[in-house]
C-alpha cells in the first residue's frame, strides 16, 4: 500500500509541476465552452416549429399547406405528448397546436412555447395570425383566436451551453484518459524508467496500478472543476440539484476514466516509441471528437452512420453525462450506457495485458 | 580482499530467435572486487548482466549471487544488487531528493537520503530536477539510486561512456570509494584504462564467448611475455595528459 501511495505522490506531484498539464486539462476546455457556449454555434438558424393537428380536416389542412409554403420555418408534426420532451431537449422553438374543433367557425390556435423562447413563440403567433386571415379572409374577426401558452422548465436557459458542458467534461476524460497515459508512459518507457524500475523488487505492475489510480483522481478533479466553472462562467444548471443525478455523474465519470487510462495504457503498452504511439492516439480520439455528440447531436449523421457512433466508447459517457447533467436522469435509464462502457472496459483491459510490452 | 565468491556463472546461454547473445559463459567473482567486463559492442555483456540482474531470463545455465538463484530467486536477488543500467533516465518534474525517497520505498528501506547524495557529490543539488543535471550528475544520481538499498553487490553498466575526462576520474574515484565500503561491484566498459585502473579482475568477451579471465597486470604480462612488442611508440605523455594538464582535474558542471 505504501508503494501505491509514493507512486500515486509521485505522479501527482509531477503531474502538477508540469505546466503543459493543466493548460491542456483545464484552460483549454474552458475556452472551448466559453468560446463555443457564447458563440450561438449549435443554435439553429431556421425557427423549428412543431405541429399538433387534432382536428385533421379540411380547413386545418388547408392551413398547414399554407405554412409548409414558406420555406424559412422547418416544420415537424409531432405527438400530443412529445410537446414537452422536444421543447425541453430544444429540439423545437415551438408547438401549434390545432384544438379539435377547428373549422371555418371556430378558428382557434395555441401556441406553446418555452419560457426562454418568449420571442420565437410571439413572433409564430403573429405568423400563424396573418397566414389565417389570408385564408379566411371573409370571417368575422370575433372567430380568430390565437392563444400563447409558455411552459417553464427546470432547466430554462440552458440552450447549447448546457447541451455543451457535458459533452466537453466527457472530451476532456477522453483526452486526459488517453493522450496524458500515452505520452507519460511512452517516455518513461523510452528512456527506460521502466526499465529500471523492473530492476527493483516491487513489480512495474504495481507502478502501473499507482499510476492509473492517481490519473483516476486527477481526472474526476478534472471533471468536477469543469463543471464547476460551467455552473459559474456559463450560468447553466447542472443536475438540477439532484442528489441522485449527481452520484450518476460521479459514477460514470469513473467508469470513463477507467476506460480511456486502460485505452491509454493498451495504446502506451502495444508501441515501442512515440512514433508508433502519437498517430495511433490521434486515430483513436479523433473520429470519436467529431463523431460522439460532443459538440452537435449525433442524431444530425446519417442514420447508419448514427447507429455505428453510438457503440464507440465516448458516446456513452457523453450521452450518460448530459443525461445526468440536463435532466437529472436515473442510472437505471442509463443501463444501455452503462452496460456499452463496461464492456468497453473489459476489452480494452484483456488486450491492454495481451500486448503489453515492457520496452 | 577476501576470496569467497558472491558471484557464480556456469554455463550461461542466451539465444535469441537468430542469434546467440550469451554461448555458455561461466565466471566468478569474488566479494570486494571490482570485476570488470570487457569487449566490443554487441559482445554479450550487457546481456550478461542483464541476466545477473534479474532483467532477462536465460535459455540455460545457472547464475547465483550470494548463494541465490538470479533465475529463480529473482526478487530476493533484486534485494541485494544495486543496478545502474545503460541509457537510463530518471523521472523529470521529481527533485533528486524526491527520486531517491521514492525508490527507497520501492525497496522497503528507510535511508538517510542526504547521507547518500552526499557521498555522490549531489548534496547542494538535492532540490534540483533530474532534467538539467549534466551527463556526470546524471551516472551519479543514478548510482545513487542503485545504493539505495545498501546493497552487496552493485552493477554498472559503462558508467563513463560520453562523459569528459574530469567526470569520468570524478566517476572512478567514487568507484572506488564504494569498493572501500566493501561493495563487490561489476563493471563494464569500453575503456580499457578505465578497466585497468579500476578492475581487480577483467573478462574480456567476445562473441558471446568469454576469451579471458585475469587481472589486468597479469594479462599484459603474459601479453609481453610472449613477446608482443605492439607499436613501441612509449611516450611519456598522452593527449589526454595534456588536456587534463591544461584544463584541470576539476569537474565542470553547471551549477
Amino acid at each position: 500500500m505504501k508503494i501505491y501511495l509514493i507512486i500515486a505522490k509521485a505522479t501527482i506531484k509531477m503531474y502538477f509541476r508540469r505546466s503543459q498539464s493543466l493548460f491542456w486539462a483545464l484552460f483549454f476546455p474552458i475556452v472551448m465552452m466559453v468560446g463555443l457556449g457564447f458563440s450561438g454555434f449549435g443554435e439553429h438558424k431556421e425557427p423549428k416549429l412543431g405541429i399538433v393537428d387534432r382536428s385533421n380536416n379540411s380547413v386545418s389542412i388547408k392551413f398547414l399547406e399554407e405554412l409548409n409554403k414558406k420555406d424559412y420555418l422547418e416544420i415537424k408534426n409531432i405527438d400530443f405528448k412529445d410537446i414537452e420532451k422536444n421543447l425541453i431537449e430544444q429540439k423545437l422553438d415551438s408547438v401549434l397546436v390545432i384544438p379539435e374543433n377547428f373549422g371555418e367557425d371556430n378558428l382557434k390556435l395555441k401556441i406553446v412555447y418555452q419560457d426562454s423562447k418568449e420571442n420565437l413563440g410571439q413572433a409564430f403567433k403573429d405568423f400563424s395570425s396573418v397566414v389565417l386571415r389570408e385564408l379566411h379572409q371573409n370571417n368575422s374577426e370575433n372567430k380568430f383566436n390565437i392563444e400563447l401558452e409558455k411552459k417553464v422548465f427546470s432547466n430554462e436557459n440552458q440552450g447549447y451551453k448546457g447541451f455543451l458542458v457535458p459533452g466537453i467534461v466527457a472530451l476532456s476524460i477522453m483526452q486526459s484518459g488517453i493522450l496524458g497515459v500515452v505520452f507519460t508512459l511512452i517516455s518513461f518507457k523510452t528512456q527506460g524508467i521502466l526499465r529500471r524500475l523492473q530492476a527493483t523488487p516491487i513489480s512495474s505492475r504495481h507502478f502501473l496500478i499507482g499510476q492509473l489510480m492517481s490519473r483516476l483522481l486527477i481526472i474526476l478533479i478534472q471533471t468536477f472543476v469543469l463543471f464547476f466553472i460551467g455552473i459559474l462562467l456559463l450560468n447553466i444548471d447542472i443536475a438540477l440539484g439532484n442528489i441522485f443525478a449527481w452520484i450518476n455523474i460521479i459514477i460514470f465519470s469513473i467508469l470513463g476514466s477507467i476506460l480511456f487510462l486502460l485505452i491509454g495504457l493498451t495504446i502506451s503498452g502495444a508501441s515501442p516509441n512515440e512514433d508508433y504511439a502519437a498517430p495511433i492516439a490521434n486515430l483513436v480520439t479523433f473520429p470519436m471528437m467529431v463523431l460522439s455528440g460532443v459538440f452537435f447531436d449525433a442524431s444530425v449523421l446519417p442514420g447508419w452512420l448514427n447507429s455505428i457512433t453510438s457503440y464507440l466508447p465516448l458516446t456513452p459517457l457523453v450521452t450518460s453525462l448530459r443525461e445526468s447533467a440536463l435532466y437529472g436522469t436515473n442510472t437505471i435509464e442509463l443501463l444501455p450506457e452503462l452496460l456499452i462502457m463496461c464492456i468497453w472496459i473489459l476489452l480494452a483491459f484483456f488486450i491492454g495485458v495481451k500486448t503489453f510490452k515492457w520496452e | 580482499m577476501s576470496n569467497k565468491e558472491i558471484i557464480q556463472v556456469e554455463n550461461l546461454i542466451k539465444k535469441y530467435e537468430k542469434f546467440t547473445a550469451v554461448n555458455s559463459i561461466s565466471f566468478n567473482v569474488n566479494e570486494g572486487e571490482i570485476f570488470g567486463l570487457l569487449g566490443p559492442n554487441g559482445a554479450g555483456k550487457t546481456t550478461t548482466v542483464e541476466i545477473l540482474e534479474g532483467l532477462r531470463k536465460p535459455t540455460s545455465g545457472i547464475a547465483r549471487i550470494n548463494g541465490l538463484d538470479v533465475n529463480k530467486q529473482t526478487n530476493e536477488v533484486k534485494k541485494i544488487i544495486g543496478v545502474q543500467l545503460q541509457e537510463c533516465a530518471f523521472f523529470d518534474k521529481l527533485s533528486l531528493y524526491e527520486i531517491i525517497e521514492m525508490f527507497s520505498i520501492l525497496y522497503s528501506t528507510k535511508i538517510d537520503v542526504d547521507s547518500i547524495l552526499a557521498k555522490v557529490g549531489l548534496l547542494e543539488k538535492k532540490k534540483s530536477y533530474y532534467k538539467p543535471l549534466s551527463g556526470g550528475q546524471k551516472q551519479r544520481l543514478s548510482i545513487a539510486v542503485g545504493l539505495v538499498n545498501n546493497p552487496k553487490v552493485l552493477f554498472l553498466d559503462e558508467p563513463t561512456t560520453g562523459l569528459d575526462p574530469q567526470a569520468r576520474r570524478n566517476m572512478w574515484e567514487l568507484i572506488s570509494k564504494i569498493k572501500e565500503d566493501g561493495k563487490t561491484i561489476i563493471l563494464t566498459t569500453h575503456y580499457m584504462e578505465e578497466a585497468e585502473i579500476l578492475c581487480d579482475r577483467v573478462a574480456i568477451i567476445d562473441l558471446g564467448e568469454i576469451v579471458t579471465i585475469d587481472s589486468p597486470k597479469n594479462l599484459i604480462n603474459q601479453l609481453i611475455d610472449s613477446g608482443f612488442t605492439g607499436e613501441k611508440n612509449i611516450r611519456e605523455a598522452t593527449l589526454e595528459d595534456v588536456f587534463l594538464n591544461l584544463t584541470g582535474k576539476n569537474l565542470r558542471e553547471l551549477s
